[in-house]
């Protein structure tokens, strides 16, 4: 990542940020005296805090730096992966909030696998999903530590390994005492920082390029797919992008998670609303700084970039005045953040939680909190530790977590929460099928055993095979040996 | 709409989206974007349905507008000609691509959050 002239006002903007974060966490550690406040807020959020929350988890520090560098690599190909929103704002409600959240009040689940082992009278469905959540957070965190040391390098100029583990100090100093209530304040926080700094900076990218009529002339002289409606990677990939990112969007286990923690159901009403504002805000700088970018490259007022992930640097560096670039540093350490205390809350869940139950094994509110503060602290250490491996390594291990919980959590949550005819074989099948073909076709494309044609992902792949499979052997093994249960009704 | 309806939909699209893929192996390309877009919009059409349930007939229909405005938009961007250096433009964008971002982004972002919260009494949370 291009490098932050280090002054004191990005100094002073940076420090304020991380002291406002320790500081709810510090608040919320006093607050949090259960397991059910560590990883439910105590179920006492309220509407607002509720949807901004949900938007600033949603997003990880690619809608700001990778997400940018993608649209100016690939033109409004890369559109197709916030596009979906326009559905899934509304269907992440229609489809799962309603129903997880009187489930979370009929039966007091911590969490998305306990309604997985509840739907299907099923242990092992409950610890088959436990473990690839499990598999998909460490990647994931692992990541966005890196992503989270980068910014910090960028904001203070000190050396990347200090970076990374004064970043994951600050994490730990909310996430591992505060657990999700902490989360849940911190995020509401850093999504307003979020959608205010995108907003701002999209306001420049539009005037930096003279209006948008101005950059797709400037854009269409020499790419004039780039501003077509496939981008210039065409339909094939914009519609894998849209498929992956609209129907993944009903299995991502640190948005289903926050359904319980409502404190009402009748809260969801204005949810979809207010979800989509907040969204939409904290994506203008997606899109306007990809194509400014590349509109001030191609009419020669930027040189080309190094890397495709330099977009939001350089154009911050050159664009934005000195305090509006330390808020979106500010604002992509936020968007990091916010994120991975969710996968940490999620992943100590179900190392807390769900394991011990799928073997068996009852553990008290107490030690649940206990184990649960303990195992914050082990993730947040591997995270760390992993982020300081080769590149390449962290970017295989981050690369599938998406497809991941999209083709685990897919069929058996949203599909069984709704529909009467899955079975537990289906669930258990789907799961199984879901985790073995990411972690092999994942491995193999690492490995450069095996190459996909265009258009074609391995998300996509498996996702459409674990939804196949779901139906299939749900359709095989109607014959009532399974107990269903459903929440259709 | 009933489950069963909803259900096969969703299998449907599920089958056209791998059809989609597989063709796309076979290199016979041509055809596999409209199997997708097809199959894409099947599959959410079938989750949309599934979560309003056969209760809320009202904000079935805007499920069911929702998804045929994304399809639609899907349909205009593959059927309407590539953009040409200096041709004309729609809201700052070549046409296909003001059409497509506004029939699949714009007006289902704006209609489907307002009709949850418009039918959320009477078929979300009606019966509590």
């Amino acid at each position: 990542m291009t490098e932050v002239a280090v002054s004191p006002v990005v100094i002073g903007v940076g420090v304020a940020y991380f002291a406002i974060c320790a500081l709810i966490g510090l608040w919320a550690a006093r607050r949090t005296r259960t397991a059910e406040d560590f990883f439910l807020a105590g179920r006492s959020v309220g509407l607002l805090p509720f949807a901004i929350a949900a938007m600033a988890t949603t997003l990880s520090g690619f809608s700001f730096i990778g997400g940018p560098g993608l649209i100016y690599s690939i033109g409004l190909t890369a559109v197709f992966i916030i596009l979906p929103a326009a559905l899934t704002n509304t269907y992440g409600a229609i489809v799962l909030g309603a129903r997880m959240r009187r489930l979370a009040a009929t039966h007091g689940f911590l969490t998305v696998p306990d309604a997985i082992g509840w739907r299907y009278d099923s242990r092992a469905a409950q610890g088959l999903s436990a473990v690839a959540i499990l598999v998909g957070v460490i990647g994931y965190i692992g990541t966005n530590v890196l992503a989270l040391g980068l910014v910090v390098r960028a904001l203070f100029g000190v050396e990347l390994e200090l970076a990374l583990w004064l970043g994951a100090a600050v994490l730990l100093a909310y996430s591992a005492g505060g657990g999700i209530l902490a989360g849940i304040w911190v995020d509401v926080f850093q999504g307003l920082l979020m959608a205010v700094a995108s907003a701002i900076v999209f306001v420049y990218a539009l005037d930096s390029g003279s209006g948008l009529t101005a950059i797709t002339r400037a854009i269409e002289a020499v790419d004039p797919a780039f501003m077509g409606p496939w981008g210039s990677r065409g339909a094939m990939v914009a519609l894998s992008f849209f498929f992956v990112f609209a129907v993944g969007s009903l299995g991502q286990p640190h948005i289903a998670h926050k359904y319980y923690m409502l404190r009402d159901v009748k809260r969801l009403r204005w949810y979809p609303v207010l979800m989509t504002i907040a969204m939409i805000l904290a994506q203008l700088l997606f899109v306007g700084v990809g194509i400014a970018v590349k509109s001030l490259v191609v009419t020669g007022e930027l040189a080309a970039l190094a890397t495709p992930d330099d977009a939001t640097p350089t154009f911050l560096l050159r664009f934005v005045p000195t305090f509006v670039s330390a808020l979106v540093f500010a604002g992509v350490a936020a968007a990091i953040m916010s994120t991975v205390n969710s996968f940490l809350n999620i992943g100590a869940a179900a190392l807390t939680h769900d394991i011990p139950k799928a073997l068996g094994k009852r553990i008290n509110s107490g030690t649940q909190l206990r184990n649960g503060r303990l195992w914050t602290v082990v993730l947040a250490v591997a995270g760390t530790v992993i982020a300081q491996l080769s590149g390449t390594l962290v970017a295989f291990l981050g690369i599938f977590g998406y497809g991941l919980f999209a083709c685990t959590l897919v069929p058996a949550l949203a599909i069984g929460l709704t529909w009467k005819g899955g079975t537990r074989r289906a669930a258990l099948a789907s799961i199984a099928t879901g985790l073995t073909l990411t972690l092999a076709l994942e491995t193999a494309a690492y490995l450069k055993l095996m190459s996909l044609p265009t258009g074609v992902t391995v998300s996509g792949l498996t996702l459409v095979t674990s939804i196949l499979v779901y139906v299939g052997v749900s359709r095989w093994t109607e014959d009532g040996s399974d107990k269903e249960k459903t929440t259709a009704e | 709409m009933s489950e069963r309806f909803s259900i096969s939909l969703l299998s449907v699209g599920a089958l056209l989206v791998a059809l989609a893929y597989g063709l796309t192996f076979a290199s016979a390309a041509s055809i596999a974007p409209w199997l997708l877009a097809i199959g894409a919009t099947l599959v959410l059409t079938g989750f949309g349905l599934l979560g309003a349930g056969e209760r809320a007939p009202r904000l079935s229909a805007f499920v069911l507008l929702a998804c045929a405005l994304t399809f639609i938009g899907f349909a205009a961007a593959l059927l309407l000609k590539p953009h040409v250096v200096g041709g004309p433009l729609l809201l700052g964008l070549p046409r296909a691509t003001a059409l497509m971002l506004l029939l699949t982004g714009a007006v289902p972002l704006v209609m489907l959050p307002i009709a949850y919260a418009a039918l959320f009494k009477r078929e979300v949370h009606g019966d509590d």
